[in-house]
């Protein structure tokens, strides 16, 4: 075992145990903390496998950006302590064969035909003979080494056009070797402009779509007032209860009261 | 390769030491005499005024949400900000389509209102 | 200078022509959301307009790619295909969208929801569901069918005053994050069996293997679930009745057919012609959702007493009699089926929908069996239109719904699948129970002094919407061989590589 080796087993068995901590914490905050703990994990996964751009992505967003958004979702809703779900029984039995099912077919996958292990360091030669992707490359192109496999359509537009398939297609071959000798983030970013440009300029969309629906969906429109203004004249207004008013933002009274009274020491 | 990340495990090490330490230093060297005040949650030396656990505004979570559309743009912009020169043209053309999807995104939000700060 | 072996190779300038159609729409999207700053409330009837311009230009663009897109060929890396077939469900998004986007400012005046977003957010799903319908790339899949969904998990809960509008939004949102989440799931063992996202690619490295490697498998069947989901078919259909109920009618018009269409036509170029070289492996399981969804679409649709939850579980049904087409893989006669029922699906959902739309009052959606008693004493043509349309759901000659049918039986039985069939006939039987009660039912008369729901008076578009679906459904169902023709064309020119019809 290298040191790489024993750093992915102490980095997957964190992100399985914080992975459990998040769907059996009791209280939602603590869910959270161990899914900020699963994402750090992932993190130096993700950088034990020669990603080390996707390894700070996933830091800055998803430990950083996205765990403030759970954080405030739960401050929002502020639920109280939840029931263990391991005292359900039927919750316990199902997650117990979801997590057998799981096991087996990964068991499955190893010993299967196609999988092999010792990946990243090995040769060129020999991933081209382990994994069947790059098969196609040796059926089309005299498997010489190439040293910047970099220049992927060269091995992989012939054969896409021998096979009468569309070309301009995209076969890279990534060795992790050449990949660091040019830099990490320049290959994602040079793959991003190519291979994945149109992916890339989808998600400006998705997330203008995503703006859209986070605003419109939490505003408070003129008509929304309006109905809930009809709505509050027709049964006679609640007392609020002392101590536990709900927050303006997703109470459901008129606007006015809120408005005007209330001031909101944060 | 993996040694290179060897200062960001004594950077680790050292700063959960640290807090350990503190902690640990503080319990064992400081007096305690606890009285109901002092039990109290820390609010700047005042006395706190309700429970901490109460609702925060809707207007918090679509801040959030906004930080994070605006932190995944500005994920995308690195790796293109290291080859830009390389990408030429097409590069700078495609971001600008990018920037300009989410610059509309920042209009729409900024007319609708969501940047006011309302309780 | 090491950055120079990258030699990076950019897309060339003429893949912008195959995006024609949603470059239109994404513009028209962008340009919506600004004129929404700027309009009048009362004026808002004119971004309709703007979008039903867009429409018919991106319509335009679609037409003139299906000429165009005769020798198909993929664009951007191999990410999206540019073919007849993708131009073929285009037409469909993009018809059902105008249709939708016509009948919807009297609906949303009337419902008190008439904002801007509406019509930018229809038109960003349907963006969504052409990326989807063309895509050739794992990832593009995913985020047209992320794009299509977000959209539509907004317009779900567009009305926010209603409560049953947000549950609506709400469990979409749910239910589908988590369908994401396996369908995501069945893309990365995919990709880490095949170690590719491009569908032509994916197809290349699987012609060496056989097919058996337990992770592509896996991957395989959770994809199929994630798609199963969108195209609501039973046992994945659990949303569609509630969100269906809960969503503004107009909404529901567009989704139900719509998505529906997009969905089917990736699942069918992922499944049949993807995955074509290990179809023994998968066409059991999805024979199976499709007997499944059959069954239970038609028989729950039996007991319901709301409209829209008997359109939504005839919808479910109606994915199972799509879904036999694809459990007839490879043959290409169950992609031409399927193809065709699109059509007439789209045509015909879309025209009974618009019906409840355009008949919607003031107060509550028109939903409950009670609210179209007697309709065709006040409104003869609207009422005609919509038996004309339940008619064609229960597949009677001489409508789209018959010949979609027929057509997709018969490839069932050209397969040697005769069970598939039979199962779907025996359905069918069951399904015109339901069908006949709503169309007795509109045509019961009311007692005397009986109050009957306020219907609305049908505006110009809204006859005009009700018109165009009534003339689609009868040209599927009389002009068989226009559509029928384009249906083989399409399924000649799929990618990557299609079995040629004998």
């Amino acid at each position: 075992m290298t040191q790489a080796d024993i750093l992915i087993y102490i980095a997957g068995a964190l992100a399985v145990v914080s992975a459990a901590g998040v769907v059996m914490s009791s209280q939602p905050i603590y869910s959270a903390l161990s899914l900020v703990g699963n994402m750090v994990s992932l993190a130096v996964l993700f950088l034990l496998l020669n990603a080390q751009f996707l390894a700070a992505v996933q830091v800055i967003v998803y430990a950083g950006a996205v765990m403030v958004l759970f954080v405030f979702i739960i401050a929002l809703l502020s639920p109280g302590r939840e029931d263990s779900p391991l005292r359900d029984r039927r919750a316990l039995i199902g997650g117990a064969a979801i997590v057998y099912v799981t096991v087996q077919i990964f068991v499955l996958a190893t010993n299967g035909t196609t999988y092999k292990k010792g990946l990243p360091t090995a040769t060129c030669a020999t991933i081209r003979e382990a994994v069947p992707a790059y098969r196609l490359i040796q059926a089309g192109q005299p498997a010489s080494c190439n040293p910047f496999p970099l220049h992927g359509n060269e091995n992989a537009v012939p054969i896409a056009q021998a096979n009468n398939s569309a070309a301009g297609l995209n076969g890279v071959l990534f060795f992790p070797d050449d990949v660091n000798r040019v830099g990490n983030v320049q290959v994602t970013g040079g793959q991003l402009f190519t291979t994945f440009v149109l992916p890339f300029e989808i998600t400006s969309l998705l997330l203008l779509v995503a703006a859209v629906g986070a605003v419109y969906l939490t505003r408070r429109s003129p008509g929304r007032e309006r109905a809930e203004q009809a709505r509050a004249s027709r049964r006679p207004p609640l007392p609020a209860p002392a101590g536990e008013s709900l927050g303006p933002g997703v109470a459901a009274s008129p606007k006015a009261p809120a408005a005007t009274g209330e001031p909101e020491s944060a | 390769m993996l040694s290179d990340y060897a200062p960001i495990l004594v950077f680790l090490g050292i700063c959960v030491a640290f807090g350990v330490g503190v902690q640990a230093l503080s319990a064992a060297v400081g007096p305690r005499k606890p009285t109901p005040e002092k039990e109290l949650p820390y609010e700047s030396g005042i006395v706190p005024l309700e429970s901490a656990r109460r609702r925060f505004s809707v207007s918090f979570y679509v801040t959030a949400m906004l930080f994070i559309i605006f932190d995944v743009e500005s994920i995308f912009l690195f790796p293109w900000a290291t080859i830009v020169r390389d990408l030429k043209i097409f590069g700078l053309v495609e971001m600008g389509i990018f920037i300009a999807t989410l610059f509309i995104a920042l209009i729409y939000v900024w007319a609708k209102g969501a940047l006011r700060w309302e309780f | 200078m090491l950055l120079a072996t990258q030699n990076l190779q950019f897309p060339p300038t003429r893949d912008l022509i195959g995006l024609l159609p949603e470059l239109i729409l994404s513009g028209a999207f962008v340009i919506l959301l600004m004129l929404d700053l700027v309009t009048p409330p009362s004026r808002r009837s004119l971004l309709a307009a703007v979008s039903l311009v867009a429409l018919a230009a991106a319509m335009g663009a679609v037409v003139w790619g299906w000429f165009d897109a005769d020798h198909a060929r993929t664009i951007y890396a191999g990410s999206f295909a540019y073919d007849r077939f993708g131009r073929f469900v285009d037409g469909i998004v993009i018809a059902s969208a105008a249709l939708t986007v016509a009948i919807s400012p009297d609906y949303l005046n009337r419902r008190g929801l008439h904002f801007g977003e509406y019509y930018a957010l229809i038109l960003a799903a349907t963006v969504g569901m052409m990326l989807l319908a063309g895509a050739a790339s794992l990832i593009v899949i995913f985020l047209g069918i992320e794009l299509l969904s977000i959209s539509l998990y907004i317009l779900s809960g567009f009305a926010h005053t209603e409560t049953r509008s947000q549950e609506a939004a709400l469990k979409y949102l749910l239910l589908g994050g988590f369908a994401s989440g396996i369908l995501l799931y069945g893309m990365a063992l995919i990709y880490g069996a095949t170690g590719h996202t491009q569908l032509t690619l994916i197809k290349q490295s699987l012609a060496g293997s056989s097919g058996t490697d337990p992770l592509f498998l896996v991957g395989v069947g959770l994809l199929f679930v994630g798609f199963a989901f969108k195209v609501s078919a039973a046992p994945f259909h659990w949303w569609t009745p509630d969100v269906y109920q809960g969503a503004p009618t107009s909404v529901t018009t567009f989704m139900s057919v719509a998505t529906k269409v997009a969905a089917f036509a990736s699942l069918i170029r992922v499944f049949t012609y993807t995955f074509a070289d290990s179809t023994d492996k998968w066409t059991g399981i999805v024979a199976f959702v499709a007997i499944i969804s059959m069954v239970v679409g038609n028989v729950a649709a039996l007991t319901q007493t709301s409209l829209k939850r008997m359109l939504a579980y005839s919808g479910i049904a109606q994915a199972g009699y799509i879904l036999i087409g694809v459990a007839v893989s490879p043959d290409p006669l169950g992609t031409v089926g399927s193809l065709y029922y699109l059509a007439a699906y789209a045509a015909t959902n879309l025209g009974a929908f618009a019906v409840i739309t355009v008949l919607a009052g003031r107060g509550e959606d028109l939903d409950s069996y009670d609210g179209i008693r007697g309709l065709a004493y006040r409104r003869p043509y609207t009422a005609a239109a919509m038996a004309f349309f339940l008619f064609s759901l229960g597949g009677f000659p001489p409508t789209a719904g018959f010949f979609a049918k027929f057509l997709v039986f018969s490839a069932a039985i050209h397969a040697h699948a005769v069970y598939l069939a039979l199962w779907g006939i025996g359905t069918s039987v069951i399904s015109i129970f339901y069908y006949l009660r709503v169309g007795l039912l509109m045509y019961t008369r009311p007692k005397e002094g009986e109050e009957t729901y306020p219907w609305a008076r049908t505006s110009l578009a809204g006859g005009g919407v009700l018109a165009a679906s009534a003339a689609g459904t009868l040209v599927l169902g009389i002009l068989v061989f226009l559509i029928y023709t384009a249906a083989v064309s399409a399924q000649h020119g799929v990618l990557p590589v299609p079995q040629q019809l004998a």
